[in-house]
């Protein structure tokens, strides 16, 4: 070596390393940066346009229900009152409404019987005539009801419409907007949380302020229960058969790559097989949870069958060798010992797997689940065979719509659907938790 | 075993502690030879010479066995290696007690220096002490090279200097029966005499070990013995 | 040393227990284990050494069939249990393991309790006829593994909290739990202290007193310390066979003398 060197100051090599290795943090972090950001961004945009689908504004209306309009016969025989339309209970609601202006001594410029009329929502005539229908003895009586006033409305108090908006837009008036302002101030006009989003059937385009994602819940549960009830047991027992008994040859690598292949196929490719075996060939109904949940069967298979195996693989030899050593049977040795460590990696892909075929869109167009669908399914075994659509078909088909209140509720379902997901991470975060490697 | 050890510092230490039983056994046979040459020159000054020379040869056994049981606590030695430092105790032992008695013989040579002296005898004794040196250096050249043939030929020539005690034992019996005065320094004599047939016994001690060390087995106890002198009374008489 | 000499030469009477006759082991086409002729003795402790890679593991896990797992190993010869080939068709590998028990290099109790860990064998060998019975399996094996007095008021802990020392022994009692005949070692202690070596030696020696007990070590003087019987394995050969004394002072052959002694060879 040459000339001594101290300690004390870092030679010309050590300070390029040392600056090289502070480059790289800093690019380290310009990196978690922008992912932070762009995480933030979508959160905030999501969390701005649909939060607001969770508050719903209503009216507090009283309304005679006059028996010669509504059963003229006054038999309140069902079958001659379903005759009355929802037309005529429209009119039932908007002589209701002006009564209660006319009660209250509200008067709004320029505003016209139209107006009123229109200041409902469309469903609201429906609601009250699905009430009548219930109970017929209704009829002649006043009662009181919350109904949903029009999407321009509920829109004003979101911010959604101005004045401004009003205008332009030949849906609502000005004149609207004021009576709105009148009757919020009487304490009759008020937002509340929505039940109805996330309990009521999809609705028409015409009336996105009673569009809910009652029947997309219902039918995504349902798709899951049928992905864990198939896709656990022939995911945990394909991983262990492959893992633990199968011998090494030529075959079995066949299927090894064959299952990394089919994590990689696109989703949709699962659509179209899921449309020619079990709609098709199979003869299953169109639009059904069990067909949806089929194909996200098929789709999951190889997700959990992957994570599966490298937990089963993760558990050390030694314990297999414990278990032999004291005259376990394979099989012994294996469900005694080696599947409960490996529980929790199992689990934690099966979960990470659900999540996924919980957000999966494109083999559910196929397979017609992006029907409009009103009514729920039916409890579980028929309602797995009933129409149904699932979450993030409901999220396609409201961003498709043409009224900016859709882009409110899709938001909005996009937001119950964030949550179900992480619901479902932090159950497996959990479960890893719990069952930490104790070996 | 003629290949070194994965760690060479154990061949080092075998090879040390090898190299000071072959220093021992030299300063031994000088000893051997001097204590007899100044029994045969009544040389005062080398016989004080020797037993001074004693105190190294203890010391050096000293150091020997310290280094033997380092040897053992620090390097667990096995097979050949283990055989070759319990070879190199019992060695030194043999050669310290062989040490004793040239010692014994210079001490008692400056006695017999002050008597009249037995013709034959100082030159009978350095013989018979030549051989005893001439076997001692054969073992331990047999123990250098490993060479158990040599050792078992060492065994077989205590024979011989059983039979020169033998021969020096009947011959001091007549000095002391010719003439009582002789008794005094014919039992010297013998007593020399005897010595050196002992470090004979410990030069056959050390060809064994030689033995020991190369095949791993005692030789049996069919040692050649020609030590008659127990029986001589008996059959005069 | 009277004591152990006395010992040394009841061995030599001990009945064989198990006999293994002309050897091979291949894996794959590795030749593993060439010709090998061994006799275990019954309640004798027999130590299996050599350098790495010499087959005495490959050989150890032939005598409980542990290499059945491994999908390229083949076994040829003929090993006997009490006159019974082990490698009979009709013979249930799971079977003979009952019999013929193992402690492996590293300590690895299952991650249940200490309890469990010990009740394990004789719950699926179905040794105990009650709760009674096998709380009494549990104590005698820990009792018998030198651990019952340290677990015995946590019973319930995991197994895999005990120290590294605790846990062989934790294994050694649940090899014993199922009563085997034979129990083999495949370096036990390469993963203690000298303390905890020092308790599993001791250990070792007791079980001698019920068992044949067959060790593969590193440690030659773990062998020395702990057999009466030492085997010296070469690149698959069984190069020498003898008694532990006379391998450690006298080996016949050079290529033992050169491993004992720390030789190149």
């Amino acid at each position: 070596m040459t000339a001594k060197t101290s300690l004390l100051t870092p030679d010309a090599r050590t300070k390029r390393r040392n600056a090289a290795e502070a480059r790289f943090r800093l690019y380290g972090l310009i990196a978690v940066a922008v992912a932070v950001i762009a995480l933030a961004g979508l959160l905030v945009s999501i969390f701005g346009n649909g939060s607001s689908a969770f508050r719903q504004t209503t009216l507090h209306l009283e309304i005679p229900l006059p028996e010669d309009k509504l059963d003229k016969s006054g038999t309140r025989d069902l079958e001659v009152m379903k005759k009355v339309t929802t037309i005529g209970y429209a009119k039932v609601l908007a002589n209701a409404l002006e009564a209660q202006l006319d009660a209250q001594g509200i008067s709004v410029e320029g505003l016209k019987s139209k107006d009123i009329s229109k200041f409902l929502s469309e469903e609201a005539p429906a609601t009250l005539r699905n009430q009548v229908l219930e109970d017929p003895s209704l009829v002649g009586q006043k009662i009181t009801l919350e109904l949903l006033v029009g999407g321009r409305i509920d829109g004003y108090y979101k911010g959604r419409v101005t004045r401004e908006t009003a205008l332009l837009d030949k849906n609502v008036s000005t004149a609207q907007l004021d009576l709105a302002d009148a009757l919020k101030e009487m304490g009759l006009l008020h937002t509340s949380f929505n039940w109805g989003f996330v309990t009521a059937p999809d609705a028409s385009e015409k009336r996105p302020e009673a569009a809910g994602l009652g029947v997309a819940i219902i039918g995504s549960f349902y798709m899951m229960i049928v992905v864990l009830a198939l896709a656990l047991p022939i995911g945990v027992a394909t991983a262990v058969y492959l893992e633990e008994f199968a011998p090494k040859n030529r075959f079995t690598d066949i299927i090894e790559v064959n299952i990394s292949n089919l994590a990689a196929v696109p989703s949709i490719v699962f659509g179209i097989l899921g449309l020619a075996a079990f709609i098709n060939f199979a003869g299953l109904p169109q639009s059904a949870p069990i067909v949806g949940g089929l194909v996200l069967t098929l789709m999951t298979l190889p997700r959990i069958i992957i994570p599966a195996r490298a937990a089963l693989k993760a558990v050390p030899p030694s314990i297999r060798a414990a278990a032999l050593g004291v005259g376990a049977s394979k099989m012994q040795s294996v469900f005694h010992h080696v599947l409960p460590l490996a529980a929790p990696g199992i689990l934690t892909g099966m979960i990470i797997g659900l999540a996924q075929a919980l957000g999966e869109t494109a083999p559910l167009l196929l397979i017609g689940m992006v029907a409009f669908v009103r009514d729920y399914p039916g409890a579980p075994m028929e309602g797995f065979f009933d129409p149904a659509t699932a979450l993030p078909v409901q999220i396609y088909n409201w961003t498709q719509r043409a009224d900016p209140a859709f882009v409110e509720r899709a938001s909005g379902a996009i937001i119950v659907l964030l949550i179900f997901l992480l619901a479902m991470n932090a159950v497996a975060i959990l479960l890893r938790r719990k069952f930490e490697r104790r070996w | 075993m003629n290949e070194q050890h994965i760690l060479r510092a154990f061949d080092r230490d075998l090879e040390a502690i090898q190299a000071m039983v072959m220093k021992m056994g030299g300063m031994v046979e000088a000893a051997i030879l001097d204590a007899a040459q100044a029994l045969e020159t009544r040389d005062e000054e080398l016989a004080t010479k020797v037993r001074a020379g004693d105190k190294a040869i203890d010391a050096l056994e000293e150091r020997i066995n310290e280094e033997a049981a380092r040897l053992i606590a620090l390097r667990a030695p096995a097979a050949s290696d283990l055989r070759t430092v319990l070879s190199v105790l019992k060695i030194t032992n043999s050669l310290e007690r062989v040490g004793d008695y040239a010692k014994n013989m210079a001490k008692r040579s400056n006695v017999l220096g002050q008597m009249t002296a037995i013709s034959g005898a100082g030159g009978s004794l350095r013989r018979m002490s030549k051989a005893v040196v001439q076997m001692i250096s054969d073992a331990l050249d047999a123990y250098n090279t490993r060479d158990a043939a040599l050792a078992e030929d060492v065994r077989n020539r205590d024979r011989e200097v059983d039979q020169m005690y033998n021969a020096l034992f009947r011959e001091f019996l007549t000095h002391m029966m010719e003439d009582p005065r002789n008794i005094t320094a014919c039992m010297h004599l013998h007593f020399i005499a005897k010595n050196i047939e002992r470090m004979g016994d410990h030069a056959t001690t050390v060809a064994e070990q030689v033995i020991y060390l190369v095949t791993g087995e005692m030789p049996g106890e069919k040692r050649p013995k020609a030590d008659s002198v127990t029986t001589i009374g008996v059959e005069d008489a | 040393m009277n004591v152990m000499r006395q010992t040394d030469d009841a061995t030599a009477t001990a009945e064989i227990k198990i006999a293994a006759k002309g050897v091979q082991v291949y894996y794959g086409d590795n030749h593993a284990i060439k010709d090998v002729d061994v006799d275990i003795a019954d309640r004798t402790v027999t130590a299996f050494i050599g350098p790495s890679g010499c087959g005495k593991s490959t050989f150890l896990r032939c005598l409980n069939r542990m290499n059945d797992t491994i999908d390229i190993c083949r076994v040829e010869g003929k090993i006997t249990l009490d006159g019974e080939d082990i490698y009979d068709k009709r013979v249930d590998p799971v079977q003979l393991r009952a019999k013929v028990g193992m402690v492996f290099q590293k300590p690895n109790p299952f991650p249940k309790s200490i309890y469990d860990n010990v009740a394990y064998g004789p719950r699926i060998h179905g040794l105990a006829r009650g709760k009674a019975e096998l709380d009494e399996i549990v104590e005698n094996s820990l009792r018998r593994a030198a651990l019952w007095g340290e677990v015995k008021d946590r019973l319930n802990a995991p197994g895999t909290g005990l120290s590294g020392g605790q846990q062989q022994r934790l294994c050694i009692a649940r090899a014993v739990a199922t009563s085997p005949e034979v129990l083999l070692m495949d370096e036990p202690c390469s993963a203690l202290d000298p303390i905890a070596t020092a308790q599993v030696e001791e250990l070792i020696d007791e079980l001698r007193s019920r068992f044949a007990v067959v060790i593969v070590t590193h440690s030659m003087q773990q062998a020395a310390r702990v057999s009466q019987k030492t085997a010296f394995f070469h690149l698959g050969n069984l190069v020498e066979f003898g008694e532990t004394g006379q391998i450690f002072t006298n080996p016949r052959d050079p290529r033992t003398e050169s491993y004992i002694t720390g030789r190149i060879g």
